[in-house]
């Protein structure tokens, strides 16, 4: 049962972080609002998985669904760098403009009850230690105002109440296992590539994943049909609307407000957020609130700060953005079968993750068994992709290649740049009158490097894994696809060169927190970070009633 | 990380096609309706019936296309343009003409310069007509799948 107000806290987000730091203030006895912009999902009802056309179908959207995001500088494209281009043998260059371009993902979010987690994959990575101090390790960007140590704990929270399945290898990102279920079995493309790395060094290993392996929670097991990023109907997926926003609901003590767009953020005395304001359905609201805990996203909380020109003594709101860095590769092996099924993101690669690690670049990256995350579920995915040709000799190579796509993608490091920043659009305004959030990311010399290095891997683990051709490959250099973006209000020791401090609290603002990725310093490399936002999150709870 | 997406990346393709193409123009400006007989036609050279699937025709795909350019109103203008060109390449309508024939205009299609809107439509209505006849289960089942990934799944092992 929900509450009314007055309430202890207010939290604007209901995504990772949002969900998580709800959930521990509520376990704190403290009464909670949070304020989502976007809508709840029903799986019953939204998910599209039990339809015979469910291949043509992806995430649905909502009305509130998508944040309001306009796109600024993106690079322009060096026609030397085209060994980078996106494309398939279908199709063939996918993007051909002189500067790169949004793909159709673009920004690639849910803005609802439980976030994009509702269609992330569920990957449960813990940061790789020595990434936290590449300013003092490596001269650039900037270092974590705290050390592993300090998040260790609260990734144990999150694995634990999530139900996380795996088994990394003990070490110093991961000194105790006890608590995570058992691995997923892998994939046949995952054996494949788990086969190939062993004779190019790469080590695998089953990825650790936020899908249960064993029932939790009244949450059944996954039944592997592979399609986690359409949105999970069974609930086995770790996803923040059937973890950490059902057991805060189960306290009693929270309240969501689904459709509620905060817009302004209104000052008191002493430095301080008395209250938010902004529309519920069309109608206006004002909340006051002893404590303001910001989860909108590495887009979407600068914006508002920006917007209400608060937080922002730095300089560095919007600053800092740094995107997803990825690639991938995909052929067809002969002899390899049933690759659509299983989970996805099974199997990872670690070898070339910590800083330093990749000959000429700073940045780490990881690699993924990929085939059922880029989508090759299907047939129609192979016919419009991978598959060419028409007629009688098509279909009969269709049913002979169907199920033998191997995929396995690269995702990696960036570096912040002054270049790659968020503001406020100049021109467009959304329906609140609210300028949108304008994305500028722009690829580097060293970005440029590290997706290189990618690819070149890529490409020899299939030729090892036994493809005689790649079909298909899209990557970073002609397109924006950003499903992690990061830095926008990044955390910091030093007031002046940071939004944040450790605990994720505003230097200017006493009641102000924030929950989610934009206080990365940086972006690990290429590690999934919904589970260190929950944990920082967590971690920011405790702090706040401490 | 996230797979493109296919339609969006199916109508960027089709404004690209259309935008400073003369003929195209000509649609643009004066609304054609589509040849549904030759679009079928047409679907089913792509898409022909085999020992265990059947037709394009035979599962409606050309009727899905149509309904899908209600949703999409350039499409609709592209195959209004792709299917007036196929009934000008011989002695009559597309699909009045000899299977034979019709598939040497196909063949001719899928190999003409990409830039051309014969190739753009030959990839566009190939892309959209294997996403719709490859949704159908009676398709489906030709490759051993479930009609849905759900309630199953795909529990292991797998080999």
């Amino acid at each position: 049962m929900a509450v009314d107000g007055p309430y202890d806290a207010v939290v604007i987000g209901a995504g990772a972080g949002g969900a998580a730091a709800a959930w521990r203030l509520c376990g704190h006895g403290l009464r909670v609002l949070i304020l989502e912009a976007g809508p709840r999902f029903d799986p019953s009802v939204d998910y599209h998985l039990t339809n015979p056309d469910w291949e043509r179908q992806l995430f649905p959207t909502k009305p509130g669904s998508q944040g309001a995001v306009s796109y600024g500088d993106l690079g322009t494209l060096d026609a030397n760098d085209a060994d980078l281009a996106s494309w398939n043998t279908v199709s063939g260059r996918v993007f051909d403009n002189p500067t790169r371009v949004p793909s159709a993902a673009g920004y690639s979010h849910v803005q609802g009850v439980g976030g994009s987690t509702l269609h992330y994959v569920g990957e449960a990575h813990r940061l790789n230690p020595d990434s936290l101090r590449l300013a003092t390790d490596h001269g650039v960007g900037s270092d974590w105002p705290l050390g592993f140590a300090d998040i260790e704990p609260f990734y144990v929270v999150c694995e634990t109440e999530i139900g996380v399945a795996g088994a990394p290898p003990k070490g110093p990102r991961w000194p105790s296992t006890d608590h995570l279920q058992p691995a997923h079995p892998l994939s046949t493309s995952a054996r494949a590539l788990d086969e190939a790395g062993g004779r190019l060094g790469m080590a695998w290993e089953p990825n650790t994943r936020a899908a249960l392996s064993e029932p939790k929670d009244g949450r059944p097991n996954c039944n592997y049909c592979g399609n986690c990023g359409r949105g999970c109907p069974l609930g086995d997926k770790g996803s923040a609307d059937v973890t950490f926003i059902r057991k805060a609901e189960a306290t009693g003590r929270l309240t969501i407000w689904t459709g509620a767009q905060v817009t302004k953020l209104i000052a008191g005395s002493d430095r301080r957020i008395s209250a938010v304001s902004g529309l519920r359905d069309g109608l206006a609201f004002e909340v006051e609130t002893p404590v303001l805990v910001l989860a909108a996203g590495a887009v979407q909380t600068p914006r508002l700060l920006l917007a209400n020109d608060v937080a922002n003594s730095s300089g560095q709101v919007g600053r800092n953005f740094m995107e997803t860095l990825g690639w991938t590769s995909t052929g067809l092996r002969a002899g390899l079968a049933n690759t659509h099924k299983g989970l996805p993101a099974d199997a990872v690669s670690w070898t070339f993750n910590s800083p330093g690690s990749v000959p000429g670049v700073v940045g780490g990256c990881r690699f993924t068994a990929s085939t059922q995350e880029t989508g090759l579920l299907g047939p129609v995915a192979y016919g419009s992709r991978i598959v060419d040709g028409y007629g009688a000799a098509f279909k009969a190579q269709m049913r002979r290649d169907f199920g033998s796509a191997i995929s396995v993608s690269g995702t990696g490091e960036m570096i912040p740049d002054a270049r790659s920043f968020v503001a406020l659009d100049p021109t467009q305004v959304d329906a609140a009158g609210v300028p949108v959030a304008q994305i500028n990311s722009v690829l580097t010399d060293h970005s440029l490097a590290l997706l290189r290095f990618m690819a070149s891997q890529c490409r020899a683990l299939l030729a090892k894994a036994g493809v005689e051709e790649i079909r298909e490959e899209f990557g970073s250099w002609d397109s924006f696809t950003a499903t992690h973006a990061f830095g926008t209000c990044r955390m910091g020791s030093d007031p002046a060169t940071s939004v944040v401090d450790g605990f994720g609290r505003s230097h200017d603002i006493e009641n102000l927190y924030i929950a989610d990725a934009s206080v990365f310093p940086s972006t690990g490399g290429g590690e999934a970070p919904a589970m260190t936002i929950q944990a920082l999150a967590i971690r920011l709870a405790d702090q706040l009633v401490a | 990380m996230l797979s493109m997406s296919r339609r969006q990346v199916l109508l960027g393709a089709i404004v690209a096609s259309l935008s400073g193409d003369a003929l195209a123009q000509q649609v643009l400006e004066t609304p054609q309706p589509i040849d549904a007989q030759t679009l079928s036609a047409y679907l089913d050279v792509l898409l022909p019936a085999d020992d265990l699937t059947p037709a394009a025709s035979a599962l409606n795909i050309a009727g899905d296309l149509v309904e899908f350019a209600r949703q999409a109103p350039q499409f609709g203008q592209f195959l209004a343009l792709g299917t007036r060109w196929l009934n000008e390449t011989g002695r009559g309508p597309f699909h009045s003409l000899s299977l034979s024939d019709q598939e040497r205009v196909v063949a001719w299609m899928s190999s003409a310069d990409r830039n051309t809107s014969p190739a753009r439509f030959f990839l566009l209505v190939r892309l959209t007509g294997i996403e719709f006849y490859y949704s159908k289960p009676e398709v489906a089942v030709a490759f051993g799948l479930n009609t849905a990934p759900q309630p199953a799944g795909y529990p292991p092992p797998w080999q």
